[in-house]
């Protein structure tokens, strides 16, 4: 699954803990999202990608319809990428949903009133963690009506 | 006629001078006495007339400091010259030797006032040794007034006691123009009075040399145990040994000592001290001392006990910063502990669920496994949730509003509606007073309290739980009462702690946080909790919290 795929309604992944991603990408899997998506391993990585910079400076205009962000992550704290996001006039469309380990960084996320459009506490129990990414795939890919890019 | 009555007045003149209170003294052109009025004569503590045709010379007086003054100073021989010598005074050896202090005036006499003709002078003078002694010892006494005012103000002002020294030492050396003061402050360690900095008059290298033993002390302690300070003085022919001792021990002519006495207790001594012997003590520095050192013991003892409580309260707030760092500490590293745990968790239970989706036809047996695994994955995943939620109470500040306790104990009923009906359960509750506090962790106190009897209910007997209240004095005592296996009251503070059961699994299921996690929330609304149960009877949990005061209550009524 390449970032520059040409199919739309990309989903970015920015999750550092690789067991999190396999679960999440088979949880994605298993609703048969086929969306593409992006997994980006730390808050700097993220952001390059977003703003097409570094590494990602060549990479092709179009933009994820939806993030999926972790908050602990190396690097970039997920908090900072969050602000970053929500301070671009074009990034701050795109849907983000926090994931956290724990209802603690939840509170954290209310505190900050960053601008999340969702977060949610990633479920121990793997059938959660489905119902979960369903949950989000279908409101945000499917049920929202997409910002114009 | 005219001699007639020039002599005629003459007589009426006598009179005048003779019954003048001061003493009056004519002089011719040339000096010789002609007459001196009986004032006078008694003043100069002469014979009558006996000095008559002596020279004016004869009186010579001197200045205040002891000095002779010139002849062609002396009043009568300036008046002489023609000048007016107004209230000047001297000091003057009577016959009898003694010296008195007197105020002399003197004007020269001239035949005719317009023609300059001098024929003589006259001097007018009195004794003014009593009212110059009586100005002197005022002003001594004001001077003294001054230095006690000045040292009370200064020492009340200094916070450290060597400032207190500093003030003291100084100020006394100049009141009693004494050119050594130095306070000796006791040692308890080796009962020893040791001079302290500063001091007047001692090198501040050398004052380590200036001790008193406290038996040298004790010596003298007779006097010392009276208000009045012990002199002591070289030239003192009736010198004690001891004394002498203490004299030559300080390389000194003379001192005065005098102790300093706080709450019963001597802290120390004032001395000051003279080198040369040409300076002694008067009653008035004796006076002086006596009035200082209950001030100087009170201000040193002032500064001891500011110093101490200083100390004890900057001790106190180590204290608690380093508690509160502590405590901090740990929340954090509960919380930091239970929350990376929880990724490891989910990786597990999530691929294990991969694994039993993957393989839809494993044995039995490997199913079975796999169920365990989940199934222990569950139990540390409440056992953290229940840390994380016992660290949140730690570091989360209870808010204060009016809690309906009787509505929070039915949503924390609600919550577990399915598992009382399962068990037949008969729930009784009682109208609850209402409550101060945090109606999100006063929930949780509820919920964990009722799960509790629950799951240590008595399998023989249907579950009844009976919860009530009542409010006494600013608190309310709410009362979770069951009949389930109880336990026992050996064991009642243990169940209150972290990770401490008293029960196995196979008894009840639970994380060893739920009771802890109640105390920890009610502690921290300021409020107690305790048990009282039989072991096979049932328990009884007794919750006390504060009660609405009654301003909240008008507030929230207004």
């Amino acid at each position: 699954m390449r970032g520059d795929s040409a199919l739309p309604l990309a989903i970015v992944l920015v999750e550092d803990n690789p067991d999190d991603e396999e679960l999440t990408l088979a949880a994605l899997e298993e609703y048969r999202l086929r969306n593409p998506v992006v997994v980006l391993r730390d808050g700097q990585e993220a952001i390059d990608y977003l703003f097409r910079q570094g590494a990602y400076a060549q990479r092709s205009a179009e933009q994820p319809h939806l993030i999926l962000l972790d908050l602990k992550l190396p690097k970039v704290d997920g908090l900072e990428v969050l602000r970053m996001i929500k301070a671009d006039p074009l990034l701050r469309r795109i849907p983000v949903v926090v994931l956290t380990s724990s209802r603690e960084e939840a509170d954290v996320i209310t505190g900050y009133d960053l601008g999340a459009n969702s977060y949610i506490v990633k479920p121990i129990d793997f059938e959660q963690l489905m119902t979960t990414v369903r949950t989000i795939g279908s409101y945000w890919l499917i049920v929202n009506e997409q910002p114009p890019v | 006629m005219l001699v007639l009555a020039l002599s005629h007045q003459a007589a009426q003149l006598q009179t005048v001078v003779e019954s003048f209170p001061d003493g009056i003294m004519i002089v011719d052109h040339v000096g010789t006495i002609i007459h001196v009025n009986a004032a006078g004569q008694e003043l100069l503590g002469d014979r009558p007339s006996k000095h008559i045709q002596e020279h004016v010379w004869r009186y010579h007086p001197h200045t205040l400091d002891g000095d002779p003054i010139p002849a062609q100073d002396i009043p009568l021989a300036r008046a002489l010259r023609g000048e007016r010598v107004v209230d000047h005074e001297y000091l003057l050896q009577r016959s009898d030797g003694t010296i008195i202090h007197v105020n002399m005036s003197a004007n020269p006499v001239y035949a005719h006032e317009q023609d300059g003709n001098l024929i003589g002078a006259v001097s007018i003078f009195r004794d003014v040794t009593e009212q110059r002694q009586q100005e002197a010892e005022q002003a001594q006494r004001l001077r003294e007034l001054e230095g006690l005012r000045e040292i009370a103000q200064a020492t009340a002002l200094a916070r450290k006691e060597p400032a207190i020294y500093g003030v003291l030492v100084v100020r006394l050396a100049r009141l009693l123009q004494t050119n050594l003061c130095v306070l000796f402050m006791r040692d308890d360690q080796d009962d020893m009075f040791k001079a302290r900095a500063p001091a007047y008059g001692i090198d501040e290298t050398a004052i380590t040399r200036y001790v008193l033993a406290l038996e040298l002390v004790n010596q003298v302690r007779l006097l010392v145990e009276t208000d009045r300070p012990l002199v002591l003085d070289e030239r003192d022919s009736e010198i004690s040994e001891v004394h002498g001792q203490i004299l030559r021990s300080f390389g000194v002519q003379n001192a005065i000592l005098v102790r300093l006495e706080a709450r019963g207790r001597i802290i120390g001594l004032i001395a000051a001290a003279n080198k040369c012997d040409n300076q002694r003590f008067t009653e008035s520095d004796v006076r002086l001392l006596q009035t200082v050192a209950p001030q100087a013991a009170l201000a040193i003892e002032n500064s001891r006990l500011y110093t101490q409580a200083r100390h004890i309260s900057a001790q106190a707030q180590v204290q608690a910063r380093h508690l509160a760092r502590i405590n901090d500490e740990l929340d954090a590293f509960t919380y930091s502990v239970s929350h990376d745990l929880r990724a490891p968790l989910r990786a597990i239970n999530g691929f294990t669920q991969l694994l039993e989706r993957s393989l839809p036809d494993i044995p039995e047996r490997a199913r079975h496994q796999l169920t365990r695994i989940r199934v222990n994955v569950e139990k540390m995943s409440s056992l953290i949730d229940a840390l994380l939620a016992f660290s949140r109470a730690g570091r989360h500040v209870p808010e204060q509003a009016i809690i309906d306790t009787t509505a929070i104990m039915r949503d924390a009923l609600h919550l577990y509606a399915q598992d009382l009906l399962n068990c037949q359960a008969q729930v009784v509750v009682h109208d609850l007073p209402s409550v101060l506090g945090d109606g999100r962790l006063l929930e949780q106190v509820f919920t964990n309290l009722i799960s509790n009897a629950i799951r240590y209910r008595r399998k023989e007997e249907p579950l009844r739980i009976t919860i009530s209240g009542t409010q006494t004095s600013g608190m309310v005592l709410l009362v979770i009462r069951d009949n389930g296996s109880g336990f026992d009251m050996r064991y009642h503070d243990k169940i209150f702690q972290v990770f401490q059961r008293l029960h196995t699994d196979e008894v009840a299921q639970g994380t060893g946080i739920g009771l802890a996690l109640v105390r920890k929330i009610v502690e921290r609304h300021g409020g107690r909790i305790w048990a009282e149960a039989t072991p096979g009877k049932g328990a009884a949990f007794f919750v006390e919290l504060p009660a609405p005061g009654q301003s909240q209550e008008n507030q929230d009524e207004g």
